[in-house]
């Protein structure tokens, strides 16, 4: 481990606009002042096609250990730079750009004085910076070309199939007999009216032909090991238990329908059915005439389940339309709270229902309907908000339109992969425009596991994801610091000196992103960083009583020194 | 399911439109290796994302998710930028599409600006506080957008030339021309977005009768911190404060006389916006005009919960009949029913926010007719009734993301948008229409 | 403590949002005092105690940490845990004779150019204001 030597300055005068404000005379004279710095050039425009040329010529020509460039913020235009070291094959780390423009000559316009001794303390620091920085440490992580995907229904058949289609070995993971999750029991699909059963053979047509899908009935997770690139997952088949090495793991397990027990009378009353138990009477034929009273958010949108299960009215009016096209003199009511049909499709979806003569009638929650009947259920009492009276209607069969709640597997799974799961035990996506990915890199959730949503919808997530899996998988190799906060921001990893580490295991505790474990080395525990986990942030370092877990883009010498210089 | 494509695919792709959608889109082919031509119409990548100021139901800043893509997209070698560009015409078929972009002239070389800005220094015309409605003709590509390099629009310049004489490194050029480039690619993809609807032909709400009947989208603007009045909730006539706030939802949307649908996302942005006018002014109250409050997205019931705990924001289930300015108090009025009594009731606010619709960006028209892609009657791209082709229009070798084909919000769009890019990746790749 | 009239600010900086306040300052041409010096930190996490107290001993008259709104960190929250270690760190700088008011924790407002610019303001006001207080 050396420290860098030579280090070579260059300074941007941006134009005229940093050479009124600066003096560039005095900040090359103090650069070269500075221990280990070979040599200081001053340009008018480093960014330009003149400047990059001239950046290049030094560069290769004097081969400094590590350069420092003041002019515009590393953030924004000065972003460049870092670009430029890449392409040439430098290490952009040993690049520090010091931003003496927009944080410097721009805001301190009113002082020449001010702003050109706050230049050089920025410069000063800098060079501090890359004076106490040691080599980049960064590990190279194996992709395996192969990806596991948990889940045999709509989103987890469509994900296998993208992935497939791409060149990559899947493996589809099963827990029942057969494939197709949610389509096996569905009669139809919304907004298009699809046969589920069509759609259903289509994506089973594609996943049992193409020659690299390997579909593994009767099989769930039993255990993980490894991280991103290289997962050992364990499955468990009945007696047998084997070992798969995938790439990257796909979450698609589905979700399951609320029962509610009690709600309504439901299990008490015959005649008052779930929407799935309809689904099924649809599919089997099933005498539907007579009246049929669909109640909304029954199990949904309460104190103990706030949230609004999102495919619940879709459904109610895809199967309230269907009863009343299959039974032109049958009755229809939809008792509702909020009719939640977003879009151009879902809207459409309610102008269907109501032209097919389904009524509306709104409910509000302090009044939810009440049922009655002895043996079965014969009326349903609702107060409609809309007309203020109280209603009665004489009910054949009552729908409960129920939510989707998490499998209760999820908790577990999200244990085995350290990734997080709402309040309600649904996958959580890492980062808001980063729908699917997991907290955990390789790891990825679409489908009803994630949240309630659609076929039609859970298919192009399937879709989505499998982009987002082949695009880094076909890469073969990455960086560990490659895996950061969010794609496409570096995640340089926390180092350990072992030597250093008294095992206390503070910085374990502290990680935000579980990152550090205590491992047995010779006999005493030391702190070891899962390099794909770690997102760089630096807490572990910052509780380190012993300065034995480091930051690698700010350690405690680094940070030390640029205090010490920043005023001189 | 899958036909075989002709012969000779283009290796390449079009993507038109750099919203979040076109952006995913264009980053997902590219790191699939198909290079990829991404045009947009404005000056600037962002699109409408850009244009807003938080996010629901995180209530992140709305840039802070579109940074990281945007930075990808300026350093990734395969994807090439044309900015201030519209596709003139394009014709073909799955595989081989041939092109024509328009390039307007920017009249600043963007290899040669560093951002400097001494021609926004130097120009005649800057930006004079007029509600931020006047805009100078030199435009700057704000927190890190691309393309990098400043923007001059022409219509708003006085030819000062000053801007010219000021420029250090020589960038400014008025006599630049527009140009024409030809693109021969093997697959479209449609992100070209949405437009606001027009409010003025509800006549009820007297949309452009007075200053304080606002748009939405405009609202966000307004009360945006790096907005006209650095965050402040204020009304448009006088400058007072606003204390009564009134979202109407529904305006054009869900209507026989307009526009029929949904479009999906402003009952969440109006409790969002409800919610960033309470936090930004202490007094404010704010009524939510709604008929059916549509949340149903992860966090959004909670979200539309936290609203109502603030105990400022009330939700009235309602479409209002009327609203009119009173002109000796200055406030305006609402005239609605209160679905719950039955009785007629009149509201007096300082403000009044209507949720216009949201409809396909202008120039869909034309693409479509280049493409021969079918639309539906409300303009948006259609998708055919196989569902499982979801992203692909009715002509196989175009998709559509975003909201394009319909209104969604930003993770629709995104998932939509890696959706379509795998299609076209079919195509290009493997000479397959899925 | 210096001897000229300006108090010496460090401000660790996390490259989000307060890294987009310094720029956004800047692009607006705001005009700041030019007695601080701004380190970029990936995130305020980075920002240890011993750091903060290093620079005290060092002559550093004030030490401002900015970092993301605390629901708003993208390294999975770890701005929480760094507003509770420095909070406590403040009142343990009192038992070294060093007056809380010069640890300054700043989570989501150096967003924008204009609070970017008040927070630094108020910041080496308050600095000012000690240091006459003192000699008073």
């Amino acid at each position: 481990m050396s420290r860098p030597e030579r280090i070579g300055a260059f300074l941007c005068t941006c134009g005229k606009t940093l050479a009124g404000s600066l003096k560039f005379e005095d900040l090359k004279n103090r650069a070269l002042s500075l221990p280990g710095v070979s040599f200081c050039h001053v340009h008018n425009a480093l960014c330009q096609e003149s400047g990059r040329e001239f950046l290049e010529k030094e560069i290769h020509s004097s081969r400094p250990d590590a350069v420092v460039i003041g002019g515009c913020s590393p953030r924004g235009h000065g972003a460049i730079f870092k670009r430029l070291f890449m392409e040439w094959g430098l290490d952009e780390e040993a690049l520090e750009v010091v931003d003496i423009r927009e944080g410097c000559a721009w805001v301190h316009a009113d002082t020449q004085d001010g702003a050109s001794a706050k230049a050089q303390g920025l410069l000063r620091m800098g060079w501090a910076k890359l004076a106490a920085r040691e080599p980049t440490q960064d590990t190279t992580v194996t992709l395996l070309d192969s990806a596991l995907v948990l889940g045999g229904g709509p989103a987890g058949m469509s994900a296998a199939m993208g992935l497939a289609r791409q060149g990559l070995r899947v493996y589809l993971v099963e827990k029942d007999a057969t494939i197709g999750g949610r389509l096996r029991s569905l009669s139809s699909l919304y907004p298009s009216g699809d046969e589920a059963a069509g759609i259903l053979n289509r994506l089973k047509g594609e996943v049992e032909t193409l020659p690299l899908i390997t579909i593994l009935l009767r099989s769930e997770i039993a255990g993980v090991k490894g991280y991103v690139g290289n997962f050992q997952v364990q499955l468990r088949g009945g007696e047998e238990s084997k070992i798969i090495r995938a790439g990257a793991i796909v979450l698609a397990m589905g979700a399951q329908s609320f029962v509610p027990r009690e709600l309504f009378r439901y299990g008490e009353l015959k005649g008052v059915m779930t929407q799935d138990e309809l689904e099924s009477g649809i599919l089997q034929g099933e005498d539907l005439g007579g009246t049929t009273v669909f109640i909304q958010c029954a199990g949904s949108r309460y104190p103990g389940r706030p949230y609004c299960s999102s495919i619940c009215c879709p459904v109610a009016l895809k199967n309230a339309r269907v009863i009343r096209m299959r039974r032109p003199e049958s009755r229809v009511f939809l008792l509702h709270r909020d009719v939640m049909a977003p879009g151009i499709d879902l809207e459409r979806l309610y102008h269907q229902a109501m032209e097919a003569n389904v009524r509306f009638l709104r409910y509000s929650p302090e009044l939810a309907p009440s049922l009655e009947g002895t043996d079965r259920v014969q009326k349903v009492k609702v107060l409609d908000i809309l007309s203020g009276r109280e209603t009665v209607l004489e009910a054949d069969r009552v729908v409960l339109s129920t939510p989707l709640v998490a499998n209760p597997g999820n908790a577990k799974l999200a244990e085995m992969l350290s990734i997080l799961t709402d309040d309600y035990g649904f996958f959580s996506d890492r980062s808001v425009l980063e729908p699917n990915r997991m907290v955990t890199p390789g790891v990825y959730a679409c489908g009803t596991s994630r949240w309630p949503c659609s076929v039609h919808e859970a298919i192009l997530q399937g879709q989505s994801v499998a982009v987002s899996v082949a695009t880094l998988l076909r890469r073969k190799t990455a960086r560990a610091s490659d895996f950061g906060p969010m794609e496409g921001v570096k995640g340089w990893p926390a180092v350990v000196k072992e030597s250093a580490c008294s095992g206390c295991g503070n910085c374990s505790q502290a990680c935000p992103s579980k990152a550090i474990g205590l491992q047995l080395s010779d006999g005493r525990k030391i702190a070891r960083v899962n390099k794909v986990r770690c997102t760089g942030c630096g807490t572990c370092a910052a509780v380190c009583s012993g300065g034995a877990i480091q930051t690698q883009t700010l350690s405690d010498s680094m940070a030390t020194k640029m205090i010490h210089e920043a005023f001189g | 399911m899958i036909q075989e494509v002709g012969k000779d695919v283009q290796g390449s792709a079009l993507v038109i439109g750099g919203g979040v959608a076109g952006i995913r889109a264009s980053l997902d082919l590219a790191g699939m290796g198909i290079p990829v031509h991404l045009v947009e119409r404005e000056p600037f990548l962002g699109g409408r994302m850009l244009q807003l100021d938080r996010i629901y139901p995180t209530d992140h800043c709305a840039w802070c998710p579109v940074w990281p893509l945007m930075r990808q997209v300026g350093s990734h070698p395969l994807i090439t930028i044309h900015s201030s560009s519209e596709v003139r015409s394009i014709a073909g078929e799955a595989g081989a599409y041939r092109a024509t972009i328009l390039h307007h002239p920017t009249y600043i070389q963007g290899e040669r600006c560093t951002g400097c800005g001494e021609c926004l220094k130097a120009c005649a015309r800057k930006d004079s506080d007029a509600g931020g409605e006047a805009r100078p003709p030199v435009l700057r590509p704000v927190s890190y957008v691309l393309p990098k390099a400043f923007v001059i629009d022409r219509s708003l310049c006085r030819e000062c030339t000053r801007c010219q004489q000021e420029c250090p490194f020589g960038a400014i050029d008025f006599q630049m021309q527009q140009e024409t480039r030809t693109l021969e690619v093997g697959a479209v993809i449609m992100a070209s977005g949405f437009d606001p609807g027009r409010l003025e032909g509800l006549e009820e709400f007297s949309y452009g009768a007075h200053p304080d009947i606002i748009s939405a989208m405009d609202f966000e603007t307004w009360i945006a911190e790096t907005g006209p009045k650095a965050g402040q909730v204020l009304r448009r006539s006088d400058g007072r404060r606003v204390e009564q706030l009134a979202f109407v939802l529904c305006a054009g949307s869900r209507d026989r006389r307009f526009h029929e649908y949904c479009s999906g996302v402003c009952c969440m942005y109006a409790v969002k916006e409800a919610l960033w006018a309470c936090q930004r002014s202490k007094d404010l109250r704010a009524t939510i005009f709604f008929t059916d409050l549509r949340a149903c997205g992860t966090g959004f019931q909670e979200y539309v919960q936290v609203a109502g705990k603030t105990g400022r924001i009330q939700f009235i289930r309602s479409r209002p009949g009327r609203i009119d300015p009173i002109k000796e108090k200055g406030t305006l009025r609402i005239l609605y029913e209160d679905t719950t009594e039955r009785n007629t009731l009149e509201m007096a606010v300082d403000m009044v926010v209507l949720t216009p619709p949201i409809i396909p960006a202008a120039g869909m028209d034309g693409l479509a007719k280049f493409l021969d892609i079918e639309r539906d009657p409300e303009g948006f791209i259609m998708l055919p009734d196989d569902k499982l082709l979801s992203s692909a229009s009715s002509k196989s070798g175009v998709l559509a993301c975003g909201c394009c084909q319909g209104p969604a919000d930003a993770v629709q769009s995104v998932t939509s948008a890696s959706a379509a890019a795998f299609r076209a990746a079919e195509i290009i790749t493997r000479g397959k229409v899925l | 403590m210096n001897e000229s009239s300006d108090p010496r600010v460090l401000i660790f900086a996390c490259d989000w949002c307060p890294g987009l306040g310094s720029d956004r300052a800047g692009q607006d041409r705001l005009s700041l005092p030019s007695c601080f010096r701004l380190v970029r930190v990936d995130c305020a996490a980075q920002v240890s105690g011993e750091w903060v107290i290093e620079a005290f001993s060092g002559g550093i008259d004030g030490v401002m940490v900015m970092g993301c709104h605390l629901d708003a960190c993208r390294h999975q929250g770890a701005n929480h845990r760094a507003h509770k270690k420095l909070e406590t760190l403040r009142w343990l700088l009192s038992g070294l004779g060093i007056p809380p008011e010069r640890l300054c924790l700043s989570w989501g407002m150096g967003r924008e150019a204009l609070p970017f610019q008040e927070e630094v303001q108020k910041f080496v006001s308050t600095l000012k204001l000690l240091k006459t207080g003192k000699e008073a």
